[in-house]
């Protein structure tokens, strides 16, 4: 026999019932942080995306920044990344969409990489972190190559009062990338770590959308950044396994804006960011 | 539903609802039925204990809040601030260390009026990420470990571990289960799984559901704990605990 107080946890998880479809823009497999015990490439998919599919998630882009997580990954290590993540999206009936990881300290090297990846393998964007800076000119062939085949960028930012490590882009830097390549489709990681003060570096660039992982879950920050940005260029984001599905949601769920503005965020603004091939419709 | 941890009042890095009613309807919108409620208006002041006056305040208004003053044991007048929170019946007592410059090896004295006030210590070990702090006013977090390190100079004392995250909780749950009143809460315990693995280690039983509200959204607070659990460990974690360690029935 239920007790009241077990009949009340239906109700509370319905406050979180995210009403209908979601993509995350920003998971990483368990390979990479964490230190779950998993077994594989299929271990990696069924924790994952079970963990993903209870908080409500239904798709997320995937992209592995090597089993040993280098700062600047060499070609090799970003080849390897790539193979994992390719390998969890055949292993996840397409759950996952994987972005391809690349380092600009290699510009050739990531061109090559990014042509094997996206032209030849189907990924559905790129990801770049940590190894160099977005202000960085050898980003360019590889924004350049990115809007030739038609698919985002999403470029790691954060705005550390304890300090950046030297190649961590600030958000200054995505907006100075994105003014650079005024035809990229610019997605800049991190709101929260990001903070009001990045969101005001990217307001000018249209063709620079933020996703809202990273950082805690702070009162007002996704209201803030569809009021300073516009709803149409914010998307939620995870940075799961590092932070939870649910939590992360919550963010958009719990903020006070319009339903029709969390659907454009959980769901409408990335899948009209992403290549059709991503199956993303309606 | 109680939720251990809010807060009222200004916070200068970050433009939060701080309102008591605000606080409370943020708390209560995510199913909290108690509120255990404190200041931050006096976190930067140089005592932080006139800022509990407004605390008790809501608490006599609103049956729902329950105070939780925060005294700072290295204001002369500590004692009478501790005796006001027996005489206002405030189930809990908030420290928070690297705000007042006390060191965990110093407070045993401190923690023993604790034990002999009857009261509940909560040491806060963080208020906020140092990385998205304002640059001139940096306050590094408390060691986890020195908190419960105090815990096990003082079983008799119940001791909640505040605002650390879930790798320092894990890594500290085999000392945490060996006290007989030590417990953590769930405020800022975030990743993936993260409650989950608490409980798998032990933990169901020393855990307390806080939002950190209304600097953190109750409802990813709720998420952290309903989306993983079974009703069993989730009903401790979000009441039962609490409710038992603040002898609320």
């Amino acid at each position: 026999m239920r007790t009241p107080a077990e009949d009340a946890l239906p109700q509370l998880r319905q406050r979180l019932d995210p009403g209908g479809p979601v993509i995350d823009a920003h998971v990483h497999p368990l390979d990479n942080f964490g230190g779950f015990d998993f077994d594989g490439v299929g271990g990696d998919v069924e924790r994952l995306r079970g963990a993903a599919r209870r908080a409500g998630v239904t798709r997320a882009c995937l992209f592995s920044l090597h089993t040993t997580i280098p700062r600047d990954p060499t070609p090799e290590q970003c080849r390897a990344a790539n193979d994992y993540a390719l390998a969890m999206r055949d292993a996840s009936d397409g759950f996952f969409l994987p972005f391809c990881y690349v380092s600009p300290s290699a510009p050739e090297a990531a061109v090559t990489e990014v042509d094997r990846c996206v032209a030849g393998e189907g990924m559905v964007g790129i990801k770049l972190w940590v190894a160099q800076r977005a202000t960085d000119p050898r980003l360019d062939p590889i924004v350049e190559r990115a809007v030739a085949l038609d698919v985002p960028v999403l470029q790691h930012a954060w705005r550390k009062t304890t300090g950046n490590l030297s190649g961590e882009s600030f958000p200054a830097d995505v907006a100075d990338l994105g003014r650079r390549h005024p035809q990229a489709r610019l997605i800049m990681a991190h709101l929260n770590g990001c903070n009001p003060r990045g969101i005001e570096d990217v307001r000018s660039c249209e063709n620079v959308t933020i996703d809202t992982s990273g950082g805690d879950p702070e009162t007002g920050m996704v209201e803030l950044a569809v009021e300073r940005l516009g709803a149409h260029r914010v998307v939620y984001g995870s940075d799961a396994p590092i932070r939870h599905f649910g939590v992360t949601l919550a963010k958009v769920l719990g903020a006070r804006l319009s339903d029709a503005d969390k659907r454009r965020i959980m769901w409408h603004n990335l899948r009209d960011l992403l290549p059709d091939r991503a199956g993303l419709s309606p | 539903m109680i939720d251990t941890c809010t807060w009222m009042g200004h916070w200068g890095s970050l433009a939060v609802p701080g309102e008591p009613d605000e606080v409370v309807d943020m708390a209560v919108g995510a199913g909290a039925t108690h509120v255990v409620l404190s200041s931050l208006n006096g976190v930067w002041a140089h005592s932080p204990h006139p800022a509990n006056d407004a605390v008790y305040d809501v608490a006599e208004a609103d049956a729902r809040v329950l105070p939780a003053p925060v005294i700072d044991p290295t204001v002369t007048t500590w004692e009478e601030e501790l005796q006001r929170s027996v005489e206002r019946a405030a189930p809990l007592v908030r420290w928070l260390p690297a705000y007042a410059g006390f060191e965990m090896n110093a407070a045993d004295d401190w923690v023993r009026a604790i034990g002999q006030a009857d009261r509940v210590l909560w040491v806060q070990t963080r208020l906020e990420d140092p990385r998205r702090q304002h640059p001139r006013a940096v306050v590094p977090d408390v060691n986890a470990t020195e908190v419960v390190e105090l815990a096990c100079r003082h079983p008799e004392v119940a001791i909640v571990l505040g605002g650390a995250p879930w790798k320092a909780v894990l890594d500290l749950a085999p000392k945490i289960l060996s006290l007989p009143r030590c417990y953590a809460d769930t405020s800022q315990v975030d990743g993936m799984d993260s409650v989950m693995r608490l409980v798998d280690a032990g933990l169901a039983s020393r855990l307390l559901y806080g939002s950190h509200a209304p600097l953190f959204m109750p409802l990813a607070a709720l998420a952290r704990v309903i989306i993983d659990l079974e009703a069993g460990p989730a009903h401790l974690i979000l009441h039962d605990n609490a409710s038992s360690l603040f002898r609320l029935d």
